[in-house]
C-alpha cells in the first residue's frame, strides 16, 4: 500500500479504519513524523471547528413556527425577501408579473410527484425493468394510472432503505417546468422541492423520481441504452 | 386547503430540534443577510413535503439536503460571488459558553471567519461533520459526493483551519 499520510490520516480520523488496520496505523504514527503531523493537525482543526458551533436565535425559532402555522392555515406562503429595496421593486413588478404568470406544471408531472409521495399503492404486476440497477434493489412493481395513462411504478431501494421509483409508460412524458436537458435533448432533469426527477425517452419512456439525487442519477444512468 | 393540526404538531416536534443544525449549515452557506430567510424557506419546503404524506426516515439529513438545495438555489439566482461579512456578530459574543474544551475559548466569530476563508466544498463538508455531527457517509449522501472525497475535503479544511487559528490554539493549549 502506498504511503499517503494525508489520505490515511483522513480515513483514521473519519473512523474508516477498523480493527487490525486501525491498530496498525496507530503503531505506525508513533514512528512516522509525517503521519503524526497529519493526525495532530487534523485533530486540532476538528476541535477548532467544533468550537464554532452556534445556537439558533430564539427569534428565528419563533419565526419558523409562525411561518409553518401560516402554511398550515392555507394562507399564502410567506415569501423570502432577498436583499433590500424589494418593496420598491414590487410595485413595478406587479404589472409585469401578470404578463409573466408562471408556466403551469404538466398534470402528469404533478400526478407522478403525488404518486411518489403517497408510496405508490397499487396492484402488484410483473416488472419491465431488471431486479437490480447497480446497487439499487427492486422491491416491488405496481400498476398505476397517471392522468389517464397506464404506467408501471418500479420501486428500488438503496443500502440505507431510501426509495427511488422508475415510472415506465408507453407514451413519452411531458417535460417538467424548469427542466434542464442534456446535450442529446433526450434526457431532462428537474428539481421539485425535495424531489429530483430524471426523464429518459429511450429505450422506453421512463421517469425516475426520488429524494436522493445520487440514487436517481444511478437509476437513470443504468437505464440508458 | 388547510393542513391538519396533528401533522403540523408532528412536523414541529420532529424538525424543530434540528433548527440549530440547519442554522449552522445556512450560516456557512449564504450571506448573513439571507440566513434567516433560507432557514425559514428550508422549513416551509420541508413542511410542504411532510404534509404531502412523505415524512423522511431520518429528519436531520433530510433537512440538511433541503437546506443545501435552498441555499444553492438562492446563490444561483444571485449568480454573483458574494462578499460575506466577517464582522463580529454581536449576538455571538454572549454565546461563547463552551467550557472544558482545549479550544473552547476561541471566539466563535473567529472560527466563523476562518471557515469562510476555506473553499466552499471544504467549508460545507466541515460544517456537516464537525458542527452538525453527520458521519462521513451521511455527509457524502447529503452533498452527493463519494465518501473518500468528503473525508479529504474535511481533512484539508481542518488543517487550514488549525493553521489559520494556530495562534489562538497555541494560546489556550499553553
Amino acid at each position: 500500500m502506498r504511503h499517503d499520510p494525508e489520505r490515511h490520516a483522513a480515513a483514521y480520523l473519519g473512523g474508516l479504519l477498523k480493527g487490525a488496520r486501525r491498530r496498525m496505523f496507530e503503531r505506525h504514527i508513533v514512528d512516522c513524523e509525517d503521519c503524526w503531523r497529519e493526525v495532530d493537525l487534523g485533530r486540532k482543526g476538528r476541535s477548532v471547528a467544533e468550537a464554532g458551533r452556534e445556537m439558533a436565535p430564539q427569534a428565528l425559532r419563533e419565526r419558523v413556527r409562525a411561518a409553518i402555522e401560516t402554511v398550515r392555515r392555507g394562507r399564502r406562503r410567506p415569501r423570502w425577501l432577498f436583499g433590500a429595496g424589494l418593496a420598491a421593486v414590487v410595485a413595478v413588478a406587479v404589472v409585469a408579473a401578470v404578463a409573466l404568470m408562471p408556466e403551469p406544471e404538466p398534470r402528469e408531472i404533478e400526478a407522478v410527484l403525488a404518486s411518489f409521495r403517497s408510496g405508490n399503492v397499487g396492484a402488484p404486476t410483473d416488472p419491465l425493468l431488471p431486479p437490480r440497477l447497480e446497487e439499487l434493489e427492486l422491491v416491488r412493481a405496481t400498476e398505476t394510472r397517471i392522468e389517464g395513462r397506464e404506467a408501471i411504478a418500479h420501486t428500488y431501494v438503496d443500502g440505507s432503505g431510501d426509495e427511488v421509483v422508475v415510472y415506465v409508460a408507453d407514451e413519452e412524458w411531458p417535460v417538467a417546468v424548469g427542466a434542464e436537458h442534456d446535450n442529446s435533448g433526450e434526457t431532462w432533469l428537474a428539481e421539485k422541492d425535495d424531489l429530483v426527477l430524471i426523464c429518459l425517452n429511450q429505450p422506453q419512456p421512463s421517469l425516475v423520481v426520488g429524494d436522493d439525487v445520487h440514487d436517481v442519477e444511478l437509476a437513470a444512468y443504468s437505464l440508458r441504452p | 386547503m388547510s393542513m391538519g393540526r396533528r401533522a403540523h404538531d408532528e412536523f414541529l416536534e420532529a424538525t424543530l430540534p434540528a433548527l440549530d443544525l440547519v442554522y449552522n449549515l445556512t450560516r456557512r452557506l449564504v450571506d448573513p443577510d439571507d440566513v434567516e430567510d433560507v432557514v425559514q424557506e428550508t422549513f416551509t419546503r420541508a413542511f410542504d413535503a411532510w404534509s404531502a404524506g412523505r415524512p423522511p426516515r431520518k429528519v436531520e439529513p433530510w433537512l440538511a439536503t433541503i437546506c443545501l438545495n435552498t441555499g444553492r438555489s438562492l446563490l444561483r439566482r444571485a449568480s454573483t460571488r458574494r462578499e460575506v461579512s466577517t464582522e463580529p456578530d454581536p449576538t455571538l459574543a454572549a454565546r461563547d459558553d463552551v467550557a472544558g474544551d482545549a479550544v473552547g475559548n476561541i471566539r466563535k466569530e473567529a472560527v466563523h471567519a476562518a471557515l469562510w476563508e476555506l473553499p466552499e466544498e471544504q467549508r460545507i463538508a466541515i460544517t456537516l461533520m464537525d458542527l452538525d455531527g453527520f458521519t462521513a457517509s451521511q455527509a457524502a449522501k447529503i452533498t452527493d459526493s463519494p465518501r473518500g472525497t468528503v473525508l479529504a475535503r474535511v481533512h484539508r479544511g481542518r488543517k487550514k483551519l488549525a493553521r489559520i487559528l494556530q495562534k489562538e490554539v497555541d494560546q489556550v493549549e499553553t
